[in-house]
């Protein structure tokens, strides 16, 4: 890369993300002494290179368990999952999951934690340091780098969990309600965090959000989910100007309209659940 | 200067100095227990005090009998007369020998035994019956068979102290290792850990105040074993003279070993709890907060 790339951050780069696909999937799970439950219902969707898909439905409708198909972390029991062709499987490199609670080993300092997964990779350690030390910055906590969990706030300890996530430049980022155990003010501090990395690397992004303001401030295309069985009832395209402002968004008349009709879908399914 | 009533008071956006820090040692620290630095060890001094000048008042006016219950100046005045004899250089050095060789063998295979079972649930559920029967047996019941094995020596000692502290050690560890969430075991997968990455990166480390835990407690049992099988018999060890001095109604002496036993394993666990706090920074930090 040249050095002239290297500072030129609004040019727009050619997304890095993978294509998913998911095709005729179902999910039986297996309940002790009664019929397996149907989780999943025969679901197909796809997310294009570099695309933003959330996920909004009520609890219990199989959005997590779709989340986990594509993560590879369980099988389907019927259809295929692909990632640019390659069928899922677990603990891929370039998929970087995330999850609402952060995950982080308490023996480990931030850097620690951010650290992790690239030692996993044998990625030498100044390299590793440098990388997460620069990240850890970039998300506002360079003085917080030799910090146990114990010590850091909630909204720290997400963001550090966001930048082992994010640090290895998955090109698929799967998301589980990562920034509902926040408060309102830190929720859409880190969704701002977010949307700037993520419109830096582009990759494909998969994020269940029960939060359908979180999902229109985020994504690019909206998935709503049924009650169950599980099964994708309504594909919504936000065509908001990119790049987002967060704070701006929630005046902004566009978007009191998509969430007016969104909303009019997704509360029937949720006093249906 | 009093007409200065109608001059407006001034704007609030005036910039003013910050008002100045009141002096060092006036803030409260966030230090638990800051304000008792001085009336704890006060309190400890008044306490013994008050023990052992009851315990001496009563012994002196013949309200207890000192021939049983012993008095304690004359106890202190025992241990200082005996410290640098044969009570030490004899009778301490081989309770101690016997009690740590045991305690490190508990220890290294103790902690082996629990990190290889942990990997193999089939095994564990295998052992468990007969692990929970060796657990039951009071351990000091093997003492003369262990004595008509081992003979007076040291080795009897060694195999009392880790017939107890064993089990101590391999119990806190397999549950320090078992206490690893499932959440930290997804990460491992989700991050594509190989099973010894698992293993070393997201288990073990979790399972080292487990293992700690257990060491501390092991070398208490393993003491507990030992001076109750010299109490048996044996050539030497403080449990030796604790049998000796009983019997032969030396009170004053017989406390004065107990004090070295206590100051011994005492000691012992200091250590322990120095190690633990330099290999475990971040559990500190949790506390201290
Ligand atoms: N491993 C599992 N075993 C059995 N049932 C499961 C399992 N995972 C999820 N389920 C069930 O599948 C349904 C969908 O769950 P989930 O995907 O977590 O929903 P959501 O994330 O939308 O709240 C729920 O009824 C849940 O109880
Ligand atoms: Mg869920």
């Amino acid at each position: 890369m040249s050095t002239t790339s290297m500072t030129d951050t609004t040019r727009v780069e050619p997304p890095r993300g993978a294509r998913i696909e998911v095709s005729d999937v179902y999910q039986y799970f297996a309940s002790p002494g009664k019929e397996p439950v149907l989780a999943v219902d025969t679901t197909s969707l796809v997310v294009e290179p570099g695309e933003f898909v959330c996920f909004v439905g009520p609890s219990g409708c199989g959005k997590t368990t779709v989340l986990n198909q594509i993560a590879g972390l369980v099988k389907p029991t019927g259809g295929t999952v692909t990632l640019d062709g390659k069928t899922a499987k677990e603990g891929r490199p370039d998929v970087g999951y995330l999850l609402a609670r952060d995950g982080l080993l308490p023996w480990r300092t931030a850097l620690g934690n951010v650290m992790l997964p690239m030692e996993l990779r044998g990625t030498p350690r100044a390299e590793a340091e440098h990388r997460a030390t620069e990240l850890l910055e970039t998300v506002g906590l360079g003085k917080f780098l030799h910090s146990y969990p114990s010590q850091l706030s909630h909204g720290m300890r997400q963001r550090t969990a966001l930048s082992r996530t994010l640090v290895v430049e998955p090109t698929t980022i799967l998301m589980d309600e990562p920034f509902s155990a926040l408060d309102a003010e830190t929720r859409l501090r880190l969704q701002g965090v977010f949307l700037r990395l993520w419109e830096h690397h582009r990759s494909s992004v998969c994020f269940v959000t029960h939060d359908l303001a979180e999902a229109i401030v985020m994504a690019d295309r909206i998935l709503v989910f049924g009650a169950r069985p599980g099964k994708i009832i309504a594909d919504y395209r936000i065509d908001l100007e990119r790049p987002r402002n967060v704070l701006e968004l929630q005046a902004n008349d566009q978007y009191h309209h998509y969430f007016q009709e969104i909303w009019s879908v997704l509360r029937k399914e949720l006093a249906a659940a | 200067m009093s007409t200065s009533t109608a001059i407006p008071s001034e704007p609030v956006s005036t910039p003013r100095p910050a008002p100045s820090a009141p002096p060092p040692g006036e803030l409260k620290t966030k230090r638990k227990h800051a304000h008792f630095r001085w009336s704890v060890p006060l309190g400890w001094v008044v306490f013994g005090l008050v023990l052992f000048g009851t315990w001496e008042l009563c012994a002196a006016t013949g309200v207890i009998n000192p021939v049983y219950f012993g008095q304690p100046s004359m106890i202190i005045q025992s241990l200082f007369q005996n410290l640098f004899g044969e009570l030490l250089y004899v009778h301490t050095v081989a309770t101690f020998t016997g009690v740590i060789i045991g305690w490190i063998l508990a220890s290294v295979l103790g902690i082996i035994t629990a990190l290889a079972l942990s990997a193999s649930p089939y095994m564990l559920k295998v052992i468990e019956p007969y692990f929970t029967m060796a657990n039951s047996l009071p351990r000091v019941a093997l003492a003369p068979l262990f004595l008509l094995w081992f003979g007076l020596g040291v080795e009897a000692k060694i195999a009392l102290a880790f017939s107890l502290a064993f089990f101590v050690v391999f119990s806190n560890t397999l549950a320090g290792v078992q206490s690893a969430e499932s959440e930290r075991k997804l990460l491992a997968r989700v991050l594509g850990a190989s099973k010894i990455q698992t293993f070393r990166k997201f288990v073990l480390p979790g399972a080292v105040p487990g293992i700690f835990t257990g060491l501390e407690l092991g070398f208490i049992f393993g003491m507990l074993a030992a001076v109750a099988g010299e109490m048996l018999a044996g050539r030497a060890g403080l449990g030796v003279q604790l049998q000796f001095y009983a019997n032969s109604f030396q009170m004053n002496e017989y406390f004065a070993t107990l004090i070295i036993l206590v100051a011994g394993t005492m000691l012992f666990s200091w250590l322990l709890r120095a190690i633990r706090r330099r290999l475990l920074r971040w559990q500190e930090a949790t506390e201290t907060e």
